[in-house]
């Protein structure tokens, strides 16, 4: 590993580098160079005191938005790897497709992306949407697509726990074609393409959602399960609703 | 001995050393660690059922470890409990053997060695040494085979079954778990279809939630499959039930699984049908004996006539009908109409 330069959006207080002081060694990650981003400046600095604790070779730390991501970096800048943990679910579906464009965008040719999120949010949060791993394979498979690599299958896999369900998408720049610039040229059009796909993917969603409610309208939950799915899908509904008639 | 450790998360630490002082010992131990998903009530049932014998630990009443000692109670298996001295127990534990922990690590595990070495091996033939047919038609037939299937094994076990029985299965990607087991490809006159099946495994008490059935519905709208298919034997809850009916998904129990064959099989498109439609035209497919290519090409003759023909199925006109035993009188009945 030559040097490396990591972009961890919604870096929290950068939870995600407490595993490395066992996985990475100290040679590895006296090469990494981390940049925190992260829309509340106490978090963003915890991040960069964490990674400097863990001897990285450099930490950043920029403040703002998710949505304005792109806006705050240095524009020529490309990254090795972006995270996004845990944070889809809070994102709102309209912002959801420029993010992901946003970081293919700025990835290194040999960069991974590698987004992370729960399947449900426990306890559920109103307003928050997350998304199953099946949509998150469409929606990733619509991005790549759009930027002209439609053979591309983006690794996502769907996980069980036992207190949680999650996915994980990955996305490595070097099997999407284009040079950055080209990337950045089709963005726009991508980011139309992904929000069409997730629009038809909520209302997919909404008709199930409501589906099920009117069944437990209906006959009422006879387990435990369904009084647990009951509360998450009248998240999902409000969630959709605000999504789709563009209130969120 | 074969050994399930049955505990609370409060108690995860000492059990996992008693864990490795019982291997150390030459005893196989399983625990619910490492399973998980909605079947993990009969996942643990199953690992309980091939035990020897069981060591809970009920001192804070944890009602999953209580749940765990009446399976072993119901299957006839040994329970031993360890127990902190000064825990009061429950009135119908009292007389359940117990060893009474001293406070001294080693002194406990020595009197739990010699405790569970009183524990007979159980005989039991090994799932992999009978046949899927076999394996299936005991666990429809008999609770104890039933519950000793774990969900793992249950959806091998099916998949095999269909194998055998000449059907083209295709297994989701490796990766992740993609909202169903596996995949039956049909060729027919019209193409290839593709009907998803998801195998459902619950203990014998336990009924299938409405999200079981969301779920596989959701997979067959993300892969453009022609159907679902949920392979139980447990019962669907009123929700779950009334979802299935407005999706298409169809329920097929062990029954109706071994009595499928290949070429005997139909599978159906949604061809905009309701659920009921759909379901009046496989019984009519099944009593006319139609084998599959005779059912394809049926459907094949257009939306409306198999409409028109589910809904007589239906009502039961043409069940009713002796001289329609034929699949071709059938169909230039129902070009008549």
């Amino acid at each position: 590993m030559e040097r490396l330069l990591w972009l961890d959006l919604a870096c929290g207080r950068g939870q995600i580098l407490e595993g490395l002081s066992d996985s990475l060694s100290d040679r590895q990650r006296s090469k990494i160079t981390y940049w925190a981003y992260d829309v509340d400046q106490t978090y963003a600095r915890e991040a960069q005191r964490a990674a400097a604790s863990l001897g990285l070779a450099g930490a950043k730390v920029f403040v703002g938005d998710l949505g304005a991501f792109q806006d705050a970096l240095p524009p020529d800048a490309l990254f090795d790897f972006i995270t996004l943990t845990n944070t889809v679910h809070e994102i709102a579906p309209s912002h959801l497709a420029r993010l992901l464009v946003g970081a293919v965008v700025r990835l290194a040719p040999e960069g991974t992306a590698y987004i992370y999120d729960m399947e449900r949010v426990k306890p559920p949060e109103l307003g928050a949407l997350p998304w199953g791993a099946q949509d998150v394979r469409a929606i990733a498979s619509e991005l790549v697509a759009a930027f002209g690599a439609p053979e591309y299958e983006p690794g996502v896999s769907g996980w069980h726990h036992r207190t949680v369900d999650g996915w994980h998408l990955q996305i490595d720049r070097k099997h999407i074609g284009p040079t950055a610039a080209v990337l950045a040229g089709g963005a726009d059009a991508a980011i139309a393409a992904i929000a069409i796909t997730i629009e038809a993917l909520m209302k997919r969603r909404l008709a199930d959602c409501r589906r099920t409610l009117e069944a437990f309208t209906m006959f009422g939950v006879e387990t435990a399960e369904e009084q647990e799915d009951r509360t998450h899908l009248l998240y999902d509904y409000w969630a959709l609703t605000r999504a789709l008639t563009g209130d969120e | 001995v074969r050994l399930y450790l049955s505990y609370p998360a409060s108690d995860r630490v000492l059990a996992g050393a008693l864990t490795r002082v019982l291997v150390d010992g030459g005893h196989e131990v399983a625990s619910v660690e490492g399973l998980y998903g909605s079947d993990l009530a009969s996942a643990v049932t199953s690992a309980i059922r091939r035990s020897d014998g069981v060591i809970a630990f009920p001192g804070s009443l944890n009602p999953n470890v209580v749940y765990e000692m009446g399976v072993a109670a119901g299957a006839d298996i040994p329970v031993i409990m360890v127990m902190p001295s000064d825990v009061s127990v429950a009135s119908d534990l009292r007389s359940i053997p117990a060893v009474i922990a001293t406070g001294q690590p080693a002194v406990d595990a020595a009197e739990l060695l010699r405790r569970v070495g009183q524990f007979a091996p159980r005989g039991r033939q090994a799932v992999r040494d009978l046949s899927p047919e076999n394996i299936l038609a005991a666990a429809l037939h008999e609770i104890d085979a039933y519950e000793a299937l774990s969900p793992r094994e249950f959806e091998e076990v099916v998949a095999q079954l269909l194998i055998d029985r000449g059907f083209d299965i295709e297994q989701p990607p490796r990766r992740g778990d993609h909202g169903y087991d596996m995949a039956i490809r049909c060729a027919g006159p019209s193409g290839t279809t593709l009907v998803l099946v998801q195998c459902k495994k619950l203990s014998a008490q336990a009924r299938v939630s409405a999200h079981v059935v969301r779920e596989l519905y959701e997979a067959v709208q993300h892969t453009g499959a022609t159907a679902g298919l949920l392979v139980t034997s447990s019962d669907l809850t009123s929700s779950a039930r009334a979802v299935a009916d407005q999706t298409g998904i169809r329920l097929l129990r062990l029954d109706d699984l071994l009595a499928m064959r290949a070429g005997e099989w139909t599978p159906l498109a949604r061809h905009d049908l309701t659920p009921s439609q759909l379901l009046a035209f496989q019984d009519a497919a099944r009593t006319y004996g139609w084998d599959r290519d005779t059912a394809a090409a049926v459907l094949g003759r257009g939306r409306d006539l198999v409409r028109g023909a589910a809904t007589l199925t239906a009502s039961g006109h043409m069940l009713r009908t002796p001289s329609l035993e034929s699949p071709g009188a059938w169909v230039r009945i129902l070009e008549g109409l």
